[in-house]
């Protein structure tokens, strides 16, 4: 695995063929994501708890909680970012990962229907986006979840002067 | 010959059909209850059935259906409008339907469908016969004339720009593939799933006595009082399995595949007829499937599928009790570089000890359970245990040998299941991505599969070495 570099340096353009980790941010984006869907669990526990007048307990479950499951959480996404690697190829975008189970999936740019880049409100403020390679496949395991949305514009320039023509059904 | 460059209407009975149709009565069971619960069931039924037929004459109004010889055009929509086009290039395959209503009246539906998106882009419910017909004859053979223009400016061919657009050629002499005798159907009734759709439905039929309030003990006990059990035993059963195989039989009645050219044709079904259209250069992929019960007999089933819709009974055709000979006669129409069909390699030692652990365990647990009610209940349940524990291992072993694998002029073999076994046989050509997957519990054996995602669906190759799984996905993505 190579070093896991915050920036790719201004002599690297991004994917140029090698395995690259994704954006630090990333990580952050999805703690920021679970630690949201956590608050409301820990709510869900104090307002179950103020209900059965039950205040004292209920604080000390919300706060074991909180505590138990952010560690995990943290443990948890920081394994899965590290497992995360792509590559954009010269045919083909490479994609690897998975903790349990992994997956490596390859995408051959003659396959490629159509590009989508994606971002959510919390990517768009973060400067993430995501890239979604479409095939006519519906199984087809395509998407980048978080590249530079600096960068996304031009790797997805990239890629569609790779795509050819055809239907490629 | 019918001219279709005309905007015309569908059938305006459609609209009628709409309202009738066996599968659209499930739309009326909330009026039925509004009926019933308002005790005016003439009046709501009357004024229910009035504001459907509006509904449906104003869309049936709406619709306007041509065909340019290049692009199909569907106008429709009361509210929201839709113009659809489709250009003939892009269409999969063609499927015309006749169920008895539209027997009666001399009428069709057809569909037409593409690659992806969900349901038919193309659906007319009620156009005459000979619409239909002239519809399928005209898109097949514009398809068939461009497929014979060759690139300008060539010496050995029809140049478009010195001749003008090229006639269809005349389509190629038909030959018949296979047909199936009612005998044949019957069987695959009785061994397919029609038997559990019946059973499902004696089920259903118990329910229902159930809801008009016949106690159903009361019938066991009229019925069992007088009838020993075997004997009502020896008679349910076969009727079961022969209403089943009656089923299979209506539904597939004179099931015959036919090729023209590279036009795969299937056509089946006594009540509801059916006529499958797909050129062999649209097929995507194809699976043979063998039951149980039939394995012995090599016999199976063999089904062809498009691109159409990403899955669903429009998208592929199956053809049911097929011996190896006439699935090799209709693969070498369909996806002549699969056969001969090449010996299957078995997967490697490590995923029997893979299969053998994992049933073993998931037995261990269900018998454990066992156990525990042997324990607080009666001792009989340590039989279900017993019988739990030995069939585990045992197929683990059935689904190891069910693994199996091999390529041959670029198309992939790949065979899985314990009991019922299924080969899928795929193309590279056709393999839109392609993945190497691997359980931590494979990675410990050196182990993965391969997921070869097609327009079609997604295909398992399972449990070979990595090191050969990274390979076949090395492959499979390079060849375009």
């Amino acid at each position: 695995m190579p070093a896991l570099t915050e920036d790719l340096g201004d002599d690297r353009e991004l994917g140029d063929g090698e395995l690259v980790p994704l954006e630090r941010r990333v990580l952050s984006l999805w703690r920021i994501r679970s630690s949201l869907a956590l608050g409301v669990w820990v709510a869900l526990v104090l307002a179950a708890s103020a209900g059965a007048g039950q205040v004292v307990p209920g604080l000390l479950a919300a706060l074991a909680l909180a505590v138990v499951a952010g560690l995990l959480v943290r443990w948890w996404t920081s394994l899965v970012w590290r497992s995360w690697q792509f590559r954009v190829g010269d045919g083909a975008l490479h994609l690897r990962h998975g903790v349990l189970t992994r997956r490596e999936s390859t995408i051959p740019y003659h396959r490629v229907q159509h590009i989508d880049l994606e971002a959510g409100p919390l990517e768009r403020r973060m400067g993430l986006t995501s890239l979604i390679l479409r095939t006519a496949s519906a199984s087809s395991d395509s998407t980048v979840p978080g590249i530079d949305a600096d960068d996304a514009d031009a790797l997805r320039a990239r890629i569609l002067a790779l795509v050819g023509t055809g239907d490629a059904v | 010959m019918v001219d279709l460059r005309r905007p015309r209407r569908t059938s305006p009975l459609g609209a009628v059909f709409d309202v009738i149709a066996p599968d659209r009565v499930r739309n009326l069971l909330p009026v039925a209850i509004v009926a019933i619960s308002s005790g005016r069931v003439v009046l709501v039924l009357l004024v229910a059935g009035l504001v459907s037929l509006v509904a449906g004459a104003l869309g049936w109004l709406r619709r306007l259906w041509s065909f340019d010889g290049d692009v199909l055009h569907l106008d429709e929509g009361v509210f929201v409008r839709n113009q659809r086009r489709i250009p003939v290039d892009r269409i999969q395959h063609v499927e015309l339907e006749r169920s008895l209503r539209h027997q009666v009246f001399g009428l069709a539906a057809v569909r037409v469908e593409t690659a992806g998106g969900s349901g038919a882009e193309l659906r007319l419910d009620a156009v005459t016969r000979v619409e239909a017909e002239a519809l399928r004859t005209q898109v097949l053979d514009v398809l068939r004339s461009r497929a014979a223009v060759v690139e300008p400016g060539s010496d050995d061919g029809w140049d478009p720009v010195r001749h003008g657009p090229m006639p269809p050629p005349p389509p190629a002499p038909r030959e018949v593939l296979v047909r199936l005798p009612p005998a044949r159907l019957l069987l695959a009734g009785i061994t397919g799933p029609e038997v559990l759709a019946v059973l499902a439905s004696l089920v259903f039929g118990l329910d229902a006595l159930v809801d008009l309030g016949v106690d159903p003990d009361e019938v066991g006990t009229v019925d069992l009082g007088r009838v020993p059990v075997l004997a009502l035993a020896l008679l349910i059963v076969p009727a079961w399995f022969l209403l089943a195989g009656m089923i299979a039989v209506v539904r597939k009645w004179d099931l015959t595949a036919t090729i023209s050219g590279d036009e795969l044709r299937v056509t089946y079904g006594l009540l509801r007829k059916h006529e499958f259209v797909v050129r062999t250069s649209r097929v995507q992929d194809a699976r043979i499937a063998q039951r149980l019960l039939l394995r012995p007999f090599g016999r199976a089933d063999l089904r062809v599928r498009s691109a159409a819709s990403g899955g669903g009974d429009s998208s592929q055709v199956d053809i049911p009790l097929l011996d190896d000979a006439e699935i090799d006669r209709i693969l070498a129409r369909v996806l002549p570089d699969a056969v001969p069909r090449p010996p299957l390699q078995p997967a490697p030692p490590a995923a029997r000890r893979r299969a053998l652990v994992r049933s073993s365990f998931g037995a261990g647990v269900v018998a454990s359970a066992f156990a525990v009610l042997a324990a607080v209940a009666s001792h009989w349940w340590l039989v279900p245990a017993a019988v739990v524990l030995v069939a585990g291992p045992l197929l683990g072993e059935l689904a190891y040998r069910g693994l199996g694998w091999a390529a041959r002029d670029a198309v992939h073999h790949s065979r899985s299941g314990a009991l019922a076994r299924r080969t899928a046989i795929v193309p590279e050509a056709r393999v839109q991505s392609a993945a190497l997957v691997s359980s931590i519990f494979q990675r410990r054996r050196g182990l993965a599969s391969v997921r070869l995602d097609l327009a079609s669906s997604a295909v398992g190759i399972l449990d070979r070495e990595a090191g050969e799984c990274r390979a076949i996905t090395g492959v499979v993505t390079t060849s375009a």
